[in-house]
């Protein structure tokens, strides 16, 4: 590990200059990314980003500034910027407080038994080139792409009113995509796979079984058709319940959007905003999540209930916007990287499980689709507007309660206010997926997140199809 | 500072068989507000670098922030290491080669680098004001300006050099109706090259007006409907779907359905898509590619004939060709073919016209989960978050919360049949108004 500068000293000068709160996070990221298209390595990439950024209040007025050098004059630098911009818009600014927090002084690393970093080059190449070539076995695959993700993250967070925390995370995944044609018809299915751990996680999946079942998703894929718009009951597995439950809610219960009047969950908290037996947590530390103990401001990420019992019994919170609403803060101020301020961000975002068993889901349905999330390509809200929607891939139609034909283009769309009351039936098992390949947008950042929940049946969710 | 010359010789001492580094240097002047005020004030300095190297038919590569926690010198080891590891790939041609550029007058403005946070900040606070003045029932969400300044500098292996500096602006505002127990909501993002360019009276006229319109937004019927994008739209569609079907490398790679389709008709005669990088007031427009190659303008499609894809360096040698100056990619990073500048040439209706010769439609302004549209399939779909139903040439009411869906490559070829006059370009397209015939709409 390089050393970092020593920050606490800047605190003291961004003092000196007339901040009365400093918050300085120095992060390093290291990413590699290897790609084999067609069993060729079109690319194998290796980053190592780090920098500082300095947030300062300022007679109540904020200032960001961020620089990758590191020497003191640099950073000296960068505090002056900050200091400089909050000045500039004095008095047309908020004045920010922050919400207390006791103040955390930790260094916590993730869970990993083996860095991916010091894993020799040929034995990842090794791994992407045999599951490349074990998804070209089946005859009408047009095109095949397998790609390895293997990150390390580290945040350093001191502020001047005592904060000290430093969180390192491994995270390491592996995706890969199939391209089936038939008679000038063409399709794709993808599937991923990632965990917060070291490369035992890489080593002890069987990646070529993953890539030869979305090979042959994408040959029924490409023969099959659209359904026909409308509304349907959809049964979702629980990587498209993570989906869901990330843009239909969980983006409308950021602090920030409530505060700022963007979302149509605010002034809702005690109100029924889903079916009785639907709870929604956002947790920092859960098994097959994004491991996120602590906030880009150094406060503890705990367990989040947003919905109990079908009751909005919260929101997410920095602890500027935890002021401003009066509640305590929850641990999730997020920044893309030491390019950017904090905002308020899901971690691991899930419905809580219930109590049927997967055929029981499909049971009571005459005619419907089960949504596999296999090729599902990510998602998108409008939380002022109400209204979100994501593309989910391969689904399978529901005919007198059994599942009957593969469909493709499926994309679901709905009304935040309404999913969650149409929610009709919770599976027994809860599962948690992350990924080293994406994550969610917002502001222009992006960040690592989990999702997930239980098998879980919907109602009247409008489907787009032919 | 890096020497970078000194850089390339040293990986030549180390092993490479040719290097292509590039350094960007930026600075980023940003002012956000909530509601009424601002909330956020950020100034952010950057310096990067990316080597990119071949060994013999085997490639590597890495980059990184320039601080004195990365040695560079270990970085070109890294990347050189990576590259004797990889297994060989035989179309590989070396680092692209003739680096040159297109001096585009005006893709740097002076008085945008300079702009000040307190510059930025006034013009947020005045967006305020212009949507609190428009009408009582309004109140702002968010308002965001940007502006950036960036030099980038690549240096290759054969003593070729290339070099340019850049302005743009990125503007976003979001707007909040409330009347009784109707509320509604509508927000723009817009990528500018000059601080100038910014209209920012017409701009918050426009997301108010639509911000109450949205007060009687609602779902509609499930059926058949005309659609109508808005320029804006439209060319972020075709960013999704036909940006990725004209590269050559999806289309070498066997995932393009455009692939052996040159020289035939793909579209009806009077769609053109013409790459024009080279006019500055457009934000794809540049000077070089990711390579270091001088960007060109051509047609990607004349009167519905496909006359040619989108190359870089590799793709192009593939096929014993010369690049068109289309590649992009990270630093550090092997690039693929990407659209700088691709113009949906315009036709003659006013947008008006557009919508009276409309009887039954809608007109699709705003649009979540578009980019989930799949080029290769050709399914493309979204879900419509501020538009308006049309009826007998006429616009009836806001609409919101229902989905479009079509075949891309059917509506190329039979289905949209009015474009309009007045481009509108997004990041890396632009388009005029269209309409697209007998789509469907999924809502109640």
């Amino acid at each position: 590990m390089a050393e970092i500068p020593d920050l606490e000293k800047f605190l003291t000068y961004a003092e000196k200059l007339g901040a009365e709160h400093v918050t300085i996070r120095f992060n390093n990221t290291k990413y590699e990314l290897i790609s084999v298209v067609n069993g060729v390595v079109s690319e194998y990439t290796y980053t190592d980003m780090s920098g500082i950024g300095v947030s300062v209040l300022v007679g109540k007025s904020p200032g960001f500034s961020s620089t990758n050098s590191l020497d003191d004059n640099s950073i000296k630098k960068a505090v002056e910027e900050a200091v400089n911009a909050a000045r500039a818009v004095k008095g047309k600014s908020y004045e920010i407080e922050l919400a207390d927090v006791k103040a955390a002084k930790d260094k916590v690393v993730g869970p990993y038994k083996v860095c991916p970093f010091d894993i020799d080059e040929k034995e990842k190449i090794e791994i992407l080139m045999d599951t490349n070539k074990a998804a070209r076995e089946l005859d009408g695959i047009k095109s095949t792409t397998t790609r390895l993700g293997l990150e390390l993250d580290r945040r350093v967070i001191v502020s001047n009113d005592g904060i000290n925390v430093e969180v390192t995370t491994r995270l390491v995944g592996l995706s890969h995509i199939s391209v089936a044609g038939e008679a000038g018809s063409m399709e794709r299915v993808w599937d991923s796979r990632s965990q917060s751990a070291g490369f035992e996680f890489i080593k002890s999946q069987n990646w070529n079984e993953m890539a030869m079942k979305v090979s042959k998703m994408a040959l029924e894929l490409v023969k099959a058709s659209a359904p026909k718009a409308g509304k349907y009951t959809v049964v979702l597995h629980p990587d498209v319940v993570g989906l869901l439950i990330h843009e239909a809610f969980g983006h409308a219960s950021e602090g920030d959007t409530v505060y700022a009047n963007a979302s149509v969950l605010a002034n809702r908290i005690g109100e029924e905003v889903a079916a009785r037996e639907v709870s929604v947590v956002d947790e920092g530390v859960i098994e097959g999540g994004y491991f996120f103990p602590y906030d880009d401001e150094g406060v503890p990420k705990g367990k989040t209930y947003i919905v109990k019992d079908g009751k909005l019994t919260g929101y997410l919170t920095s602890r500027a916007v935890a002021k401003v609403l009066n509640m305590s803060p929850t641990g999730n101020a997020r920044a893309q990287d030491f390019r950017n301020q904090v905002l308020v961000r899901q971690t691991n975002y899930y419905i809580e499980p219930g109590d049927m068993s997967f055929e029981e889901l499909l049971e009571d349905v005459d005619y419907g689709i089960y949504i596999t999330g296999k090729g599902a390509g990510g998602g998108e809200v409008n939380p002022a507007a109400g209204t979100f929607t994501f593309g989910v891939g391969y689904s399978r139609l529901i005919r007198d309660g059994e599942l009957a034909e593969p469909v493709r283009g499926v994309t679901l769309t709905g009304m935040i206010l309404d999913v969650l009351k149409n929610v009709d039936g919770l599976g027994k098992s809860l599962e948690i997926r992350t990924s080293v390949f994406g994550g969610c947008g917002k502001g222009g950042q992006r960040v690592r997140v989990g999702d997930g929940g239980p098998y879980v049946r919907v109602r009247n969710m409008i489907v787009g199809g032919r | 500072m890096i020497d970078v010359e000194s850089l390339v010789k040293r990986a030549e001492d180390l092993g490479a068989s040719d290097v292509r580094i590039t350094v960007i240097k930026s600075k980023r002047k940003s002012v956000s507000s909530v509601g009424e005020k601002i909330y956020q004030s950020n100034v952010v300095t950057s310096y990067n670098i990316g080597i990119f190297v071949s060994v013999g038919k085997r490639i590597g590569g890495t980059s990184a922030t320039v601080n004195e926690l990365v040695n560079v010198e270990d970085l070109l080891l890294k990347a050189i290491k990576i590259a004797k590891n990889s297994p060989e790939d035989k179309d590989w041609p070396g680092i692209a080669r003739g680096l040159s550029k297109v001096s585009i007058s005006g893709v740097h403005d002076k008085k945008t680098a300079e702009t000040t946070i307190e510059g930025l900040a006034d013009a947020v606070m005045r967006s305020c004001e212009l949507v609190t003045s428009y009408d009582k029932r309004l109140k702002p969400i968010s308002t965001g300006i940007a502006v950036i300044e960036s030099e980038t500098k690549i240096v290759n292996s054969y003593d070729e050099s290339v070099s340019s500096a850049e302005t743009s602006v990125m503007f976003s505002a979001s707007v909040k109706s409330k009347d009784g127990i109707k509320e509604g909501s509508y927000g723009e993002y817009r990528i500018f090259r000059r601080i100038d360019d910014i209209r920012l009276e017409d701009l918050m006229e426009n997301i108010s007006r639509r911000a109450l319109d949205a007060l009687d937004a609602r779902q509609i019927g499930t059926g058949s409907y005309d659609l109508v994008f808005e320029g804006l739209l439209f060319s972020r569609v075709l960013e999704v779907m036909l940006g990725p079907a004209i590269s050559a490398y999806n289309v070498q790679m066997n995932r393009s359905p455009l692939k052996d389709m040159l020289e035939s008709e793909i579209a009806a005669d009077h769609i053109s898509f013409v790459e024009r990088p080279h006019e500055a007031q457009y934000p794809g427009a540049r000077e070089f590619d990711s390579e270091g190659i001088a960007t060109k303008t051509f047609h990607v499609v004349e009167k519905g004939v496909l006359r040619s894809f989108i190359y870089d360096y590799y793709t192009a040698s593939k096929e014993g060709r010369e690049s068109t100056g289309n590649a992009w990619g990270g630093l550090g990073q092997r690039t693929t073919p990407g659209p700088n500048n691709i113009v949906l040439m315009p036709g003659d209706a006013t947008e008006d016209e557009i919508i009276e010769e409309t009887k039954h439609g809608v007109l699709i302004c705003t649009s979540i989960g578009y980019w989930l549209s799949n080029y290769i399939s050709g399914q493309l779909n979204g879900t419509i978050s501020h538009g308006y139903l049309i009826e007998n040439g006429e616009i009836k009411h806001a609409v919101k919360g229902v989905a479009f869906s079509d075949n891309f490559y059917e509506v190329l070829k039979s289905k949209l049949d009015l474009i309009g006059k007045k481009l509108i370009p997004s990041s890396r397209m632009a388009s005029p108004m269209v309409r697209i015939r007998g789509s469907t709409i999924a809502g109640l």
